[in-house]
């Protein structure tokens, strides 16, 4: 699965700066895992603007993983993560910040208006394939399609982290979907289905619903409160040798613009430490 | 005439039998072994093709699975716009090694993508028809085998799998994956199965044109795919192919231009045909090699018929020669029939006539003699055997005659019987008389060397082969016998001579009744009669023997004689005279004969008594004191010594008496020494008196005796009955003399003594004793003066 992630990845990675020939080469790579990928394609948007000439090119989700390789071996300038550093990642020496933290949520199709809430007993159930049907918690009728993550996503170790009964079904049901915004837009063209994954990544996407975890709706004030038990850190990782243009975006990061997007997307911003 | 001998006609006979059989057989044998070798390869091909097409199917269905589980890999129906079309081909880059050729067909009949050799390729934008779409969409997650002329021209492949692709989300159809089945993949499939060196398989779809043929290394002319078009490999394309079920057919065709035998059978499931070619010319080879190898048995047993046809006739006609031989032999006089002894145990028709055979010769025995049968006698024979004829030549002779007389067998037949006759002999009269009186007689061979052979001599007439009369002379020689003749007279002579010359006595005695039957000149003058007067007496009536003997006569054998026995001979009115004889007992033929040699030992008898006499003398006189009569010192000494060493072992108690006559010096002095030698008697008298028979006494010397006393009470004893003695004879008045003794005694125990009694120190102890006792005494008679006091 990593070789296709890297092969994607690679694939992509020649296309903006063709399509792109013209500029004056200044250019932010940033690229990583898919959780905060439309969030920080829209923070470069608004970089951009404020900085004509600079492009921030945000390619699709490579994975956390591949995206610290990919900063470590200069591929790109900045690494987008959704989970602090491994142990064997922090050999690289690398830089890491967390820029913001993200709920992660339950979403299921449009079509699924009757279902508001999910228990954990509930969510065990239906990943486990016990419960089979939207009608057996209060939906309509109809089979429930399960998109799950593979093993060692950021949304699914934190849901495991957090559910232990969780981490412990053995053979999870449903199809197993590699990226982030192909698992949301899964859930958005297809009815009477089922995903997870980090607000920030859902709160733009058309015809995917929010489900409220044990009574509690995922926002920032539940976030911020400690109600809402699940949630994701978005960080960056650079080299000790980066360029200043990429230390320009992530200061960038704390600036007032910034923040308002970050809040737009569902996240909330972290008080920048020293870099 | 080749065919005249039994054998000759059986060997061909056989031969030819054998050969008829043979090739009849042959033929059948052929013909049936060809037909089992076509049969067994229509059955191998038939076998081989439908083992691989086990193998094809087998791998085909594989192939399906593998395509089942690219279907259900992963969702990637599912992948994002953007990069969907990439993401799509590197996901069936991922199976090329299964799949070269791997594309996706959308629900539409449009080629998404398509993957060959791990590449992205060109689509085809609308490729397949509806009818492909429904019919895949119809069978969700099951494997199509499809076959599209189309496609194969692009991919050279014969046969293609597809499977539907079914999204997770909503159960929605989505496209078709269609895969290439390698080509390589099926020969390498077919290529594991060989067929003879010259065989070959081929792999035929339907509705095609090409077909893929194994390589047989024959350079057929397909590519190097091994794809050959369907018109050059068979002109009638495929006509010939029968589709009916599933198993092999088999089929005669000329296949690229060759007669061939072909295996075949359709796998209508995947729309493919499989062949197995096999070429005629290598089973046209194989039954050549067949019939150049039955031609080879053939022959062989043509060869081995002949050796056991030559066999069979030499094992029946061997006896029949045999017996023919046999029976010359015994035309010719033999009597020998050994040779038959190896064929008369079989058990067959020859067999019986043998034994028959020899039935007859048996019976011809017992009624017959044979000439070889006279002549093993003749031969074996001491005495020489001459046949003359009538004119006296010699017709036959054996080997004694030949040996006898120094001739040989060849010179005797051409000489007559005068010839070898010692002189003297007229033939006619002599050998006339002979005939006759049927008896022997001495008479004389003259021996080639000129000497004379005496001979007992016969002869007898008979009846020649040629019928004429013929005389056998049958002759001894006995010249051996002469001359033991002679050696015994002369013997005779020797013996007779010996007897009359022999100093002593000799009788010669039938032991049967101990009759004399000879006697030498010397035993009559010891009889004192004539040799005739003691022949026929009975010899030991006239010897007797001397003093008494366990048996008489005595019994003589030739292991125990009678060697200087005495005895004594009754000679009548005269004494008997001592003689010392010897009788030796030998075995002459079938009698026992007593040899008795005696001398007259009158004289010598006289003279040993004589001698006798003069040595007991001597011998008394050695040991005596010839004036007391008692025993000298030396005899006292002897038997002392001897009765002490008899004590000593009895361990009883002995007494030696030492004796010593007082005045017996005054005695010879005034009287005279025949008074002195009487008072030295009477003193010896005294101690023999005190003493017992078993006691010794004996004179030591001049006036001194000694005396041993075995039965004694004790010394006391002894002292009182000597002085009874001595008072006695002094009290007789007769005597000019005065007789005293003084004695010593001691005693001898050897109980009581560590050492043994010797006689020399129990005399010197006596003596010791008894001088003290007569100083005693003569000191009592005789006080020294008492010393004149101051």
């Amino acid at each position: 699965m990593l070789k296709i992630c890297w092969f994607v990845a690679l694939l992509f990675l020649p296309l903006p700066l063709h399509a792109l020939g013209g500029d004056n080469g200044q250019v932010i790579k940033i690229c990583g895992s898919g959780d905060s990928q439309v969030l920080l394609r829209n923070l470069g948007q608004a970089y951009e603007k404020l900085h004509p000439g600079i492009r921030v090119q945000v390619p699709d989700s490579i994975g956390s993983s591949g995206g610290v390789k990919a900063t470590a071996g200069g591929q790109c300038d900045l690494g987008r993560t959704a989970r602090p550093l491994k142990k064997k990642e922090k050999r690289f020496n690398l830089i890491y910040k967390v820029f913001a933290r993200s709920p992660v949520v339950f979403v299921v199709s449009a079509n699924l208006e009757s279902v508001r809430n999910l228990t954990s007993q509930q969510v065990v159930s239906i990943f486990a394939g016990k419960i089979r049907s939207w009608q057996d918690i209060g939906g309509p009728s109809g089979k429930i399609y399960v998109a799950n993550r593979e093993k060692g996503d950021s949304s699914r170790t934190i849901i495991e982290k957090h559910l232990i009964d969780f981490a412990l079904i053995e053979k999870p049901v449903g199809a197993t979907i590699y990226s982030t915004p192909e698992t949301m837009h899964i859930i958005a063209t297809h009815d009477n289905t089922i995903a997870y994954g980090p607000l920030a990544a859902v709160k733009t996407e058309k015809g995917v619903r929010v489900l409220a975890y044990e009574g509690v709706i995922p926002d920032i004030e539940a976030l911020g409160a400690k109600e809402y038990p699940l949630f994701s850190e978005f960080g960056l990782v650079w080299r000790q040798d980066v360029s200043a243009l990429a230390l320009n975006f992530v200061k960038f990061l704390d600036t007032h613009e910034a923040r308002k997007i970050i809040y737009g997307y569902g996240a909330a911003p972290v008080v920048p430490e020293k870099i | 005439m080749i065919f005249r001998s039994i054998k000759t006609r059986l060997v061909w006979s056989h031969l030819l039998a054998i050969l008829i059989v043979n090739a009849i057989l042959g033929g059948m044998t052929y013909r049936f072994m060809a037909g089992k070798l076509i049969a067994a390869e229509r059955h191998n091909l038939e076998f081989i093709v439908n083992h691989t097409a086990d193998m094809l199917r087998s791998l085909i269905l594989k192939k399906g699975r593998s395509l089942q589980q690219v279907a259900k890999g992963r969702e990637f129906v599912e992948y994002l716009q953007t990069y969907r079309e990439l993401a799509l081909a590197q996901y069936l880059a991922g199976f090329k090694k299964q799949f070269p050729q791997i594309s996706f067909v959308n629900k539409d009949g449009g080629e998404e993508v398509k993957v060959k050799d791990g590449v992205k390729s060109q689509v085809l934008v609308a490729a397949y028809d509806q009818q492909f779409v429904d019919r895949t969409q119809a069978s969700p997650n099951e494997v199509e085998f499809v076959f599209d002329s189309e496609l194969h021209n692009q991919t050279n492949s014969l046969l293609y799998l597809a499977i539907s692709k079914y999204s997770y989300f909503g159960d929605r159809f989505e496209g078709t994956l269609l895969a290439a089945v390698p080509h390589q993949d099926l020969l390498q499939e077919i290529a594991t199965t060989h067929i003879h060196s010259e065989g070959y398989l081929a792999l035929w779809g339907d509705g095609k044109n090409d077909i893929f043929v194994q390589d047989s290394g024959h350079g057929h002319s397909h590519n190097s795919e091994g794809i050959m078009r369907m018109a050059s490999y068979h002109k009638d394309g495929r006509q010939f192919l029968k589709k009916s079920g599933t198993k092999a057919h088999i089929t005669k065709e000329t296949i690229l231009g060759v007669e061939s035998l072909v295996a075949y059978v359709p796998l209508p499931e995947f729309q493919l045909n499989l062949l197995a070619t096999l070429p005629h010319d290598k089973i046209t080879l194989m039954l050549r090699q067949l019939r150049n190898r039955s031609l080879l048995v053939f022959f062989g047993l043509c060869f081995v018929a002949v050796i056991l046809s030559y066999l069979l006739a030499r094992s029946i006609t061997r006896p029949i020669r045999k017996l023919t031989e046999v029976t010359r032999e015994i035309a010719d006089g033999g009597m020998e029939t050994q040779g038959l002894a190896a064929i008369k145990h079989r058990a067959d028709e020859v067999g019986v006539l043998v034994n028959s055979f020899e039935t007859m010769i048996n019976s011809l025995w017992s009624t017959m003699v044979s000439r070889d049968y006279i002549d093993s006698i003749f031969a074996a024979m001491a005495e020489s055997i001459i046949v003359i004829s009538e004119n006296g030549g010699i017709k036959y002779v054996n080997d004694s005659a030949c040996q006898l007389l120094g001739y040989s067998e060849k010179e005797l037949l051409g000489l007559s019987i005068g010839d070898i006759l010692a002189d003297g002999l007229k033939i006619p009269d002599f050998i006339g008389q002979l005939r006759q009186k049927q008896e022997w007689q001495e008479a004389g061979y003259r021996h080639k060397h000129g000497s004379d052979v005496p001979v007992l001599f016969s002869c007898s007439s008979l009846v020649g082969k040629e019928g004429g009369k013929e005389t056998v002379c049958v002759a001894s020689d006995i010249s051996s016998l002469q001359k033991a003749r002679e050696a015994l007279e002369q013997n005779e002579y020797y013996l007779k001579a010996l007897m009359k010359s022999l100093p002593s006595g000799l009788l010669v005695i039938d032991a049967e009744n101990r009759m004399i039957i000879d006697a030498n000149p010397t035993s009559c003058l010891i009889f004192k009669c004539s040799r005739e007067q003691l022949i026929g007496k009975i010899c030991f009536e006239l010897i007797a023997p001397v003093g008494e003997v366990d048996e008489w006569p005595p019994i003589v054998t030739p292991e125990k004689p009678i060697i200087n026995m005495e005895a004594e001979l009754v000679v009548p009115n005269a004494p008997r005279v001592p003689i010392s004889m010897s009788v030796q007992a030998i075995r002459l033929r079938d009698s026992l004969i007593y040899i008795n040699s005696f001398i007259d030992i009158s004289e010598s008898k006289k003279t040993l008594k004589a001698l006798q006499e003069s040595e007991e003398k001597l011998r008394s006189l050695s040991l005596t004191d010839e004036l007391t009569g008692l025993l000298n010192r030396r005899g006292f000494f002897t038997m002392v010594e001897k009765q002490l060493e008899i004590y000593a072992r009895s361990n009883k108690t002995a007494y030696i008496l030492y004796a010593d006559i007082d005045g017996l010096k005054d005695v010879n002095d005034t009287q005279g020494h025949s008074v002195g030698d009487k008072l030295l008697c009477s003193a010896a008298k005294a101690l023999e008196g005190v003493s017992r028979k078993s006691d010794i006494v004996g004179r030591l010397g001049g006036d001194e005796f000694g005396v041993l006393l075995t039965n004694a009470e004790n010394e006391e004893a002894i002292l009182r009955r000597l002085d009874e003695k001595v008072s006695r004879f002094n009290s007789e008045a007769s005597h000019p003399f005065e007789l005293s003794i003084s004695v010593g005694i001691v005693t001898c125990n050897e109980s009581d003594q560590v050492s043994p009694c010797l006689l020399e120190g129990l005399l010197s102890t006596a003596d010791a004793k008894m001088y003290a006792i007569k100083k005693r005494r003569k000191d009592k008679d005789h006080p020294a003066p008492k010393p004149d006091l101051p």
